[in-house]
């Protein structure tokens, strides 16, 4: 008895020790090496005592100032896709839960089925309607292209979150005097925040590293930070690692601070449903 | 002026009708219950009424004016729910200024009826808490004042107090009579529980099937209910329903008979025919003693329920049916026992057979 | 950060309609004409820019911008062809390799040979004629090379000294021997070699005088030598001298693996000199140095290696806007004089005459090494479109035979075998 009272609490902490490794590791060797001098950076045996410089930022601020377009790129493509997907997801989240229909509980399927399909598969016939529209290498274009790729799963989601919110709060507040826009603002919305903030970050998380579409779709214009470290890996004439952490670590940093800053109510979001508030 | 009227409402749910034609007046300033089992349409009845849901066919009249296009907003109304439906995001004082914020009521205003209702509702102290912070009593008075500060000519209440326990409930029953008295509004109120019925109506609309059985004061349809649905709803415990025979008719008297009962006459009411007939006898009105005006019933004692200042005696005569009767003060029998009840044929009801409704549903 | 749940309604409007005219706000290009390039950033990189650019004069004097779009080598070949297969392309030119122009692919690009008819490129019989034959498909040339990347052996020279050799090897056994004595005297491995490249095999067939696939489409005209070349690799597997980990070796751990010192001898493109000595980088700055690959030694003298060059040429797409202007740009690019601008900025000539620039010697050292590799260079196998699929056969065998599961022979026998039925 003893020994197994022992033993549970040891291998909790093992689990917990080995999943934190497993998901930490990745982020701390890239952060790591992005400060290592380049010599180091693939030294066997790993270097784990060393002048941290910051040669390969410089470095790649010198060189790669596409990256730093890229990356404001990615930002206004990744804004302008949440706030889409946002928008359409919880209209249409709304008038899911809120009208039953057999038609619509059909489109919810449809909806669902669609995210089934590889995406290369709708992406290449885009491309000759894409460039006939003159859309070719424009932020929309990847803007309503991510927004559509999750408001399929935006829409299930907020339908979910929005059917936990009792009916009577909307005709309460039609009583009250409230329009459809007004209930969906001012009641709707508040309440379905941490939904709304779910779907936010899916999209956010898959707009600001997707490849796929941003290579298809883009040129120079609107070259998010993804393609351009693309190139960096594969450059010809060889890859200057050090330079390629710097960039990925800035790359990640955004995403990785907002998933931790909204780590609270993300997790709220996750499991509301779980227990009635 | 806020005087409904109701003429021929119906309404379908694809085919399926739930409302079967009502029509009703309610006068300015009327405190109007509807009342009946679940599913018989009051609360239907009720939304309609609020806007909640389409009138499939008929007319709504409020003040005068047809309102059966009109947006809840329009109709001059507040309603509040069985659930409170107090929005969980807001503060007590942001949920009862609600409304006036989206009619652009100007800030100081909105602030002052706020603080009106509040002191009314002796909720003052709770104006900057979130609802999850409040009992239940509390919220039900939240929501209360949310209506009062829209001060709307009409006040509908969906079955507000079923989510309150027992002696809450009570409270909040003469809360709500005496803030009808207060404010003279025009109010309607939706309930399964006849005595909250009973006790705070001008006036009781009994709903069945989607279709208004009868309509009077609390006392009219206690002492005179017109078929026996209204007599088994009405009344607590329920009324007793002896199925008899009419032997013969004349004028305006029924001489009726039963194993155990009779043969007595008493007022033939709908009744038409000699045949098959139902009995009913409240409960009160049976005692446990033999007079030469009065009619016995014999039987044995079944189980006692003795409360002190009455006592529930339920007993089975020898026709095998059981009864109820409530005796005042503390009778002290045996189960088992034989004993005769005593009924005077002025305190009985004779209904056609036909109205022998299949348990309605008993008030809890 | 901000609060961002606490956002306000006008903070977000503003953002929002910043956003719509940074959308709406087009590149603004001072010149009267755009050529929109589809290439790698290698080869706008090596055009230089600023005081350096090279195109400065030709931008001038034809009124015209450059508008690169960059993207890696293989997206960049899989944007290429989709633009060429659009109804009309912006992209009047692009950069391909030389192992992508199949007949199907090629229609897709302008023949090129009307346009050097009637405006010629200077000196174009300079242009190296094997470069020029591998862009020319069903007898119309549809690109002019611009870049080579020609195979190399690099050694490091301080690990051969400490294993006491004081020259690098002259033949392909000297190569194996000295292989094999530095991880056997444990100061590190022998050769990194990446398994997933054709490039290994077909350098190592051909120091034996075999190949995989000839330009004319011959599968393993001498046999032998192929086996040979696999009970080589098998050899250094066996004893050490490739890595134990050869089977998930990648290009790039070729490049990290030299510049550890983990291993003695690779074989890169002769500028990858310049990243395998960079000191911020390598442990061996100046010590990693590169020759020809060597032959087997019964061949020195008689067989010249035939090392492998991948090229990259310039081509038209066929549906493109301005191929006047694109082919100005070609003939510019293509002169000897920004052939040799862009061999100083690192880029591999394709004009045989740029290596023996003066100019050139002073700054790469192994220019002249690199011009005579070139001079007998060809691709590793011509385009076809079974390729992809013809080559992951070979490599599959080929590291079944190295592993030791199948004997040459039996390789041999089977790259033969399957690899026959996907020829054109």
């Amino acid at each position: 008895m003893r020994a197994e009272s022992l033993l549970v609490p040891i291998g909790k902490t093992l689990a917990v020790a080995a999943i934190l490794v497993w998901s930490l590791f990745p982020i701390v060797f890239i952060v790591a090496s992005s400060v290592k001098p380049g010599q180091d950076i693939f030294a066997v045996p790993p270097q784990w005592v060393f002048e941290p410089t910051l040669q390969h930022y410089a470095t790649l601020w010198a060189q790669w100032g596409v990256f730093f377009r890229g990356l404001w790129n990615s930002l206004l493509i990744t804004i302008g896709a949440t706030v889409l997907a946002v928008v359409a997801s919880t209209c249409a989240g709304y008038a899911f839960s809120r009208h039953a229909a057999r038609w619509l509980d059909l489109s919810v399927v449809a909806l669902i089925a669609v995210r089934l399909i590889p995406p290369i598969v709708v992406t290449l016939p885009l491309f000759p309607i894409v460039n006939r529209l003159g859309l070719a290498d424009t932020h929309l274009v990847l803007i309503v292209l991510y927004a559509t790729f999750f408001v399929s799963l935006g829409t299930v989601l907020m339908r979910t979150f929005i059917d936990q919110i009792p009916r009577d709060l909307d005709e309460a507040a039609a009583i009250d005097g409230a329009s459809r826009l007004t209930i969906l603002w001012r009641v709707i919305v508040p309440l379905a925040a941490p939904g709304i903030l779910a779907v936010a970050v899916f999209v956010i998380v898959f707009a600001w590293n997707e490849f796929l579409f941003a290579f298809i779709f883009t040129g120079t214009n609107a070259k998010t930070a993804p393609l351009v470290i693309s190139e960096m890996i594969g450059s010809i004439d060889g890859v200057d690692w050090g330079v390629l952490f710097a960039a990925s670590t800035v790359q990640l940093a955004p995403v990785l601070a907002f998933v931790i800053l909204m780590n609270r109510y993300l997790v709220a979001g996750l499991t509301a449903g779980a227990t009635k508030g | 002026m806020a005087d409904l009227r109701l003429t021929g409402v119906k309404k379908d749910y694809g085919g399926h009708s739930v409302i079967k034609g009502v029509d009703l007046e309610i006068r300015d300033g009327e405190f109007v219950v509807f009342v009946g089992p679940s599913g018989c349409g009051k609360s239907t009845l009720l939304r309609m009424i609020a806007g909640l849901e389409e009138i499939s066919d008929g007319t709504l009249d409020i003040g005068g004016k047809r309102a059966n296009d009109l947006s809840p907003r329009d109709r001059g109304i507040a309603m509040v729910f069985q659930s409170y439906a107090l929005y969980p995001h807001l503060t007590v004082a942001e949920n009862m200024g609600f409304g006036l914020s989206l009619r652009k009521t100007p800030r100081a205003e909105a602030t002052a009826r706020v603080a009106r209702a509040a002191e009314i509702l002796q909720i003052t102290h709770l104006l900057d808490r979130k609802p999850s912070q409040l009992s239940g009593g509390q919220r039900q008075r939240v929501a209360i004042g949310r209506a009062i500060v829209r001060e709307p000519s009409v006040f509908l209440f969906d079955e507000p107090l079923s989510n309150l326990d027992a002696a809450l409930r009570m409270d909040m029953r003469m809360e709500i009579a005496r803030l009808h008295r207060d404010l003279g509004a025009t109010m309607i109120y939706v309930t399964h529980d006849q005595v909250e019925a009973m006790t705070l109506a001008d006036r009781i609309v009994v709903l069945n099937g989607g279709i208004v059985q009868q309509v009077g004061r609390p006392i009219d349809l206690f002492r005179d209910p017109c078929n026996a649905f209204v007599a088994g709803f009405i009344g607590s415990p329920r009324m007793n329903f002896l199925p008899v025979t009419v032997d013969s008719l004349s004028g305006g008297m029924a001489q009726v008979s039963a194993a155990g009962v009779g043969p007595v006459a008493v007022a033939a009411g709908r009744i038409t025919m000699p045949g098959p007939a139902i009995l009913s006898i409240r409960p009160q009105a049976l005692k446990p003693d033999q007079a030469a005006d009065r009619s016995p019933l014999h039987g044995h004692v079944v189980l006692l329920e003795r409360m002190g200042t009455e006592t529930v005696v339920n007993l089975r005569l020898h026709s095998g049916q059981s009864v109820l009767a409530v005796v005042p003060g503390d009778l002290e029998l045996q189960p088992g026992q034989d004993i005769t009840f005593s009924f005077a044929p002025a305190d009985v009801r004779l209904f056609p057979a036909s109205d022998l409704p299949d348990q309605p549903g008993t008030p809890h | 950060m901000t609060r961002p749940m606490q956002m306000n309604r006008r903070g977000f409007l503003a953002s929002a309609t910043g956003t719509l005219a940074l959308l709406a706000a087009a590149p603004a290009l001072a010149a009267g004409k755009v050529l929109n390039i589809l290439s790698h950033r290698v080869h706008q990189a090596v055009l230089g820019e600023g005081e350096g650019d090279l195109m400065a004069g030709w931008k001038t004097a034809n009124d015209a911008d450059l508008a690169f779009t960059t993207f890696d080598s293989n997206p960049l070949m899989d944007r290429l062809f989709r633009e060429a297969s659009l109804p009309e392309t912006e992209f009047s030119l692009g950069y391909m390799v030389d192992n992508r122009p199949t007949s199907d692919i090629a229609r897709l690009f302008e023949p090129l040979d009307g346009w050097q008819e009637k405006d010629p490129i200077a000196d174009f019989a300079d242009l190296a004629p094997g470069l020029i034959k591998g862009m020319t498909i069903d007898g119309k040339l549809i690109g002019i090379p611009v870049r080579t990347a020609t195979q190399a052996l690099f050694y490091n020279e301080d690990l051969l000294e400490q294993a006491g050799f004081t020259a690098p090897p002259a033949t392909l056994e000297e190569l194996v021997a000295q292989a094999q004595k530095i991880s056997a005297d444990k100061i590190a491995t022998g050769m990194v070699l990446a398994s997933d490249l054709a490039v290994f095999p077909v350098m190592f067939a051909r120091a034996f005088g075999g190949d995989f696939l000839t330009q004319d489409f011959r599968l393993l005209p001498d046999p032998a030598a192929m086996e040979q070349a696999l009970t080589v690799l098998a050899g250094m597997f066996a004893d050490g001298s490739l890595p134990r980990s050869y089977a998930t070796t990648k290009n790039d751990d070729q490049v990290t693996w030299m510049q550890q010192g983990r291993a003695a001898f690779t074989v890169l493109p002769f500028a990858r000199a310049a990243q395998l000595n960079n000191p911020e980088q390598s442990k061996f700055p100046g010590r990693i140095k590169a020759v020809g690959f060597p032959v087997t030694g019964g061949l020195v003298g008689k067989t010249p290696m035939a090392a492998v060059v991948e090229a990259w040429a310039m081509v038209i797409p066929a549906n493109a806007r301005d191929k006047d202007l694109a082919w100005s740009y070609i003939r510019q690019v293509s002169s000897p004089e920004t052939t040799l601008g862009m061999a100083l900025n690192g880029n591999g000539a394709a004009r045989v005459s740029t290596f023996s620039d003066p100019r050139l010697i002073e700054k790469n050292p192994l220019a002249a090494i690199e011009a005579e590799a070139l001079a007998n260079a060809r691709g590793a196998f011509p385009p076809f479109p079974e390729a992809a699929r013809a080559q992951a056969l070979l490599l599959e065998e080929v590291q079944l035979a190295v592993m030791g599961r199948k004997t040459p022979a039996e390789a041999v026998a089977a790259i033969s075998e399957r690899v026959a039925p996907l020829l054109p």
